[in-house]
């Protein structure tokens, strides 16, 4: 039984796994793509799983060509092209979902008496098939639908895809997703956003904080701190920072000079201005412009209010703990 | 507006739009419910939930937990809870936010208000 590992284990962990984050995020499985031995891993995976082989392997550039090709192909199968439009569900087999067990045990293998001769060759089986570059597919009786590696990923300090400039990741069709700090933004947003054709009134529509939060990021990585403030017509009036036991948060507030007959405070007074306090995720952060009452003058003050109402306003504005 | 019937101690903890203020002692007229999730995504299909030995209160305006040990607070996509209980202390694959560690004790949950200026008073924060 292995009971404690030598340096030269503990240094081969850190080579498997940066090993297997290559073949990904450093692209060396999509350089190395060879369509034959894809299919032919494909069949190889199906008799692992004593599965009939499909009768169709068709491999596609992105996974939204996956569904594409499995949409053609379902009407032409079933031979009604009245059929809609269906999303299949991708496999969690056979690809880059694999990658957190097979480097775990490919880190056993060399090592004498841990895996079985059978367990050995059973995961060399697997490894060679995700070797070629499988990075999800639709598994069905009569076809499999392998999609090829990513070609750009981009990730923030956190590993999290993020990119404030375009796609966080895309496929060799072209076929992109957004992520600000790990979370999906709509392409109509980022493209409106980068654009500056977002206007003050669609954005102040939104009710989700977190495609704001978004929007917020990307105007503040790509046009400037000053710029949101600038698009919503706002001045700053009061800013503070906090130091709370695990982190350090900035608490900036903000308020419109125009006033809008549509608002009121919160005291029932109408025809008043906008207001928001600016918040910094710990986690992710990203920058949300909380809507705020516009009576306040001071930050610290105004982030009480956004507390419970239950909430005495004496007990201070400080995280124990905060993610 | 603070509730003479809850008596917090001023440690409040944060995940997210979820903020947490522990409390001296559980108040009276609490009603207990299961477990459930403490807030969950409109948008992500993730949510907040706590993980160890607690019994979970349902009050006016929020939450109050009962943790009968250090429990665990995770952010998660919902299907990461599949085939799970809630009953021991477990670290789920974080969503955007890591998980905080509830020390033994009772407290007040409430989802962060944004101010809605069209009617005038506070909404909780939507994602």
């Amino acid at each position: 039984m292995l009971t404690e590992l030598t340096a030269q284990d503990e240094a081969r962990i850190i080579e498997v796994r940066d090993k297997y984050l290559a073949k990904l995020f450093n692209y060396v499985l999509l350089e190395k793509f060879d369509a034959e031995k894809m299919k032919a891993a494909v069949n190889d995976l199906y008799a692992f799983a004593n599965l009939p082989l499909p009768k169709d392997i068709i491999i596609a550039d992105s996974p939204k060509a996956a569904q594409k090709i499995c949409n053609d192909y379902n009407r032409t199968y079933n031979n009604d092209p009245s059929l809609p439009d269906q999303t299949w569900e991708f496999a969690i087999t056979g690809d880059v979902s694999d990658y957190n067990w097979l480097s775990f045990y490919e880190f056993f293998m060399p090592m004498e008496g841990i895996l079985t001769d059978e367990a050995k060759t059973n995961l060399q089986r697997i490894i060679d098939i995700v070797d070629t570059g499988i990075f999800t597919s639709i598994q069905l009786e009569v076809l499999c639908i392998p999609v090829k590696m990513p070609n750009f990923i981009s990730r923030d300090a956190e590993n999290n895809l993020h990119c404030t400039s375009g796609p966080a990741i895309t496929f060799v069709d072209g076929y992109g997703q957004y992520y600000i700090h790990g979370r999906f933004l709509e392409q109509s947003w980022f493209d409106k956003t980068i654009n500056k054709t977002l206007t003050r009134e669609e954005y102040l529509a939104i009710s989700n904080e977190d495609i704001k939060g978004c929007i917020n990021t990307i105007m503040d990585a790509e046009f400037g701190p000053q710029y949101l403030a600038e698009f919503l017509g706002a001045t700053e009036i009061s800013r503070v920072t906090i130091t709370h036991p695990t982190h350090t948060e900035e608490l900036v507030l903000f308020r419109t000079k125009e006033k809008f007959s549509f608002a009121r405070d919160s005291k029932g007074n109408e025809n008043a201005s906008l207001a928001w306090i600016q918040m910094t995720c710990p986690s992710t952060q990203n920058i949300y412009m909380i809507s705020t009452c516009p009576t306040f003058e001071d930050a610290l003050e105004c982030a009480k209010f956004h507390r419970s109402e239950l909430i005495p306003k004496d007990i201070p504005y400080i995280w124990q703990s905060a993610s | 507006m603070a509730n003479s019937k809850f008596k917090f101690t001023g440690i409040m903890h944060r995940q997210g739009d979820v903020q947490i203020a522990q409390l001296e002692k559980l108040p009276t007229e609490v009603k207990p419910i299961e477990k459930q999730f403490l807030a969950a995504s409109e948008r992500s299909g993730s949510m907040h939930a706590l993980f160890g030995n607690y019994q979970q209160y349902e009050v006016e305006g929020g939450i109050v937990l009962d943790c009968k040990e250090d429990c665990l607070m995770n952010h998660s996509l919902t299907s990461h809870l599949q085939g799970l209980g809630m009953d021991q202390v477990r670290e789920l694959p974080k969503k955007d936010h890591g998980a905080i560690s509830l020390p033994k004790g009772v407290y007040f949950v409430s989802i962060q208000p944004r101010f809605d200026p069209m009617q005038g008073f506070k909404t909780p924060v939507k994602d």
